[in-house]
């Protein structure tokens, strides 16, 4: 007999969309901020700092762009779940 | 073993030997040379001085050679199984505290990668702030408890709420600190590789560096705290719990009766609780949350003032229970929160360091003052050994000898407050700090910098009677000179510190 799949509630589902959405939209800049604060003790080179930095404004604007997906599929699943569900 | 290794090892024994060697020393001048009441006094509360020093430096070194044991004995994960995480209530304590500060906390806890989570927010704020941090909580979906009856301590707020958590571990953030998202998944996963774990401490960063002198010089100090100190009380199982930043398995803290409300450092108390009910503690050396250091110089003071209090009320009890029976340590565990707890006599340890140069320049005593020979040649040895060691397990850690020193200095000039807090501490009477503090721009009004301002005007007054006094002798005046004059150049720095902090516009912690 086959186990039975663990399929999450749609409750947790919501939740977990928008826990991911804080962490791109509101949480990344925080850690951003904190690294870019202490990444003189790591004891890299400077330009390797700013490298690291040149990447983490990168994945900061990424970051922005996925929490905006996010929002997107939260508002699209919380139709889908009105309608269907 | 490694070439490197090798000499870190010869390194921490030559500093050793250095350390008795002038301990030795100064024991056989205080015996071979008492003579007059005010004369022995003096040198019998100079040599405790002395001793509290070496003590406390034997203690660096007997943890810098136990971090040379590699066994990761004390770092085995177990595997966890995303879909059956064990359940972890998030509790954040705090009391009127800046609604800006407590939405980034909400924002880094909630983005916490683990699902079996319950973030429980404790308000034991003013009436005035409880609508707004309700509303913020509730945004971020996060549990609201506040208590009836307005509690005193962060103790009595957790231990309030204490009964309903159900889950197998609770973790502690202050309301400034913002863990990293694998925070969780790596602590949970130290925790469950053994029941006997009792707590997993992991090391506070502040972030805030660039805020204000007293900011840099505070990260500094918690950095040497937190890389040193505490991975070495990692190592012997001693390690104690920080208040914040850490991981504790509900039942071991709901056997010892929650947090202890007796003591300012309620952590400190309790942690002594659980390693006596045979639990280990493991200190978790890699920085997973930051947080922001106190700006001004009242703010710091009145940590430092906390901490030492703290510190020092639980060694006053420890004493007293170990004398009753009721504790059961290791002796490592002895020796690490019998260091732990009287570091904070750092404070009167300064003090009498001070006080003897200026009383030998002004009143000849201590007389052993007077044949500097045998003092220099043990103690030159033995300190510049020392302050090698200390700076050479610094630079490896990508620290600059002059942040250390810093750090070092700000430790130094806390010295009214510690006296003051270890007195009470010892006395059993519970004080708090209260300091003028010159309107709101977060600066010590001038006449509070009396204990400073006193020091720097008797270290002045010595010198020049010294000067006056050259030729009397010339040897053993000049060396009392330097003293003095390196002791009035470190209080000085206290009227730098003591400025409101200008945040550059660049430097500015940006949250968006």
């Amino acid at each position: 007999m086959k186990n039975k799949p663990n399929i999450m509630s749609p409750e947790l589902v919501l939740q977990l969309i928008n826990e991911a959405r804080i962490k791109e939209e509101l949480a990344i800049p925080i850690y951003t901020s904190h690294i870019k604060q202490t990444l003189f003790w790591s004891g890299l080179p400077n330009a390797k700092q700013e490298k690291i930095i040149a990447s983490l404004k990168l994945l900061e604007a990424d970051s922005q762009k996925h929490a905006k997906i996010l929002k997107m599929v939260a508002n699209n699943y919380t139709k889908y779940l009105k309608k269907y569900v | 073993m490694k070439k490197r290794t090798r000499i870190y090892l010869i390194l921490f024994s030559l500093a050793a030997l250095g350390l008795f060697v002038y301990f030795g020393v100064r024991l056989y001048v205080f015996f071979s040379n008492g003579h007059g009441f005010l004369n022995v006094t003096i040198s019998f509360f100079l040599l405790l001085a002395e001793t509290h020093s070496i003590l406390h430096s034997l203690g660096f070194i007997i943890g810098l050679i136990r971090l040379r044991n590699t066994s990761d004995e004390h770092n085995r994960h177990a595997k966890l199984d995303r879909n059956n995480l064990p359940s972890v209530s998030i509790l954040i304590p705090a009391r009127n505290e800046p609604l800006d500060i407590l939405e980034i906390t909400f924002i880094s806890v909630v983005s916490l990668d683990y699902v079996n989570k319950k973030i429980v927010f404790l308000d034991g704020s003013d009436e005035k702030y409880l609508a707004d941090n309700k509303n913020l909580a509730l945004k971020y979906g996060i549990d609201y408890f506040h208590p009836n009856e307005k509690p005193k301590s962060k103790a009595e707020i957790v231990n309030k709420y204490l009964p309903s958590i159900l889950s197998k571990y609770i973790t502690i953030f202050d309301a400034d600190q913002n863990p990293l998202p694998e925070f969780l998944m790596e602590t949970v996963g130290l925790a469950e590789y053994s029941n006997k774990i009792g707590f997993i401490q992991t090391p506070q960063l502040y972030s805030n560096l660039n805020a204000s002198p007293i900011a840099r010089g505070a990260a500094l100090q918690q950095s040497i705290f937190y890389e040193n100190v505490c991975e070495a009380k990692g190592k012997s199982g001693a390690m104690f719990c920080c208040g914040t930043n850490f991981l504790m398995q509900t039942v071991a803290l709901k056997k010892v009766g929650g947090f202890d409300e007796d003591s300012v450092t309620e952590d400190f108390a309790t942690s002594v609780k659980i390693h006596s009910l045979g639990y280990r503690s493991i200190y978790y050396n890699h920085v997973r949350v930051f947080g922001m250091a106190p700006e001004t110089l009242p703010a710091y003071l009145k940590q430092q003032f906390r901490w030492s209090a703290g510190s020092v009320g639980v060694l006053r009890r420890l004493v007293i229970d170990s004398w009753n029976g009721k504790l059961h340590l290791r002796i490592s565990q002895v020796w690490e929160y019998f260091l732990s707890a009287t570091y904070y006599f750092v404070g009167w340890s300064f003090l009498i360091l001070m006080l003897c140069p200026i009383l030998y320049l002004l009143f000849d005593v201590p007389t052993y003052f007077a044949s500097p020979y045998l003092y220099l040649g043990t103690f030159i040895p033995y300190y510049v050994l020392m302050m090698i060691t200390f700076y050479s397990t610094m630079k490896r850690r990508h620290y600059k000898m002059k942040d250390v020193f810093n750090g070092i200095i700000m430790g130094s000039l806390s010295y009214p407050v510690l006296i003051k807090s270890t007195t009470a501490a010892i006395l059993g009477k519970r004080v708090t700090f209260e300091i003028t503090d010159k309107g709101k721009s977060g600066k010590l009004s001038f006449l509070s910098l009396w204990p400073w301002t006193i020091m720097i005007a008797l270290n002045i007054l010595a010198i020049t009677n010294g000067l006056l006094h050259f030729s009397e002798n010339p040897y053993a005046i000049i060396v009392n000179i330097v003293w003095c004059t390196y002791h009035a150049l470190l209080l000085s720095r206290v009227f730098k510190l003591n400025r409101t902090p200008i945040i550059e516009k660049n430097n500015v912690l940006n949250y968006t």
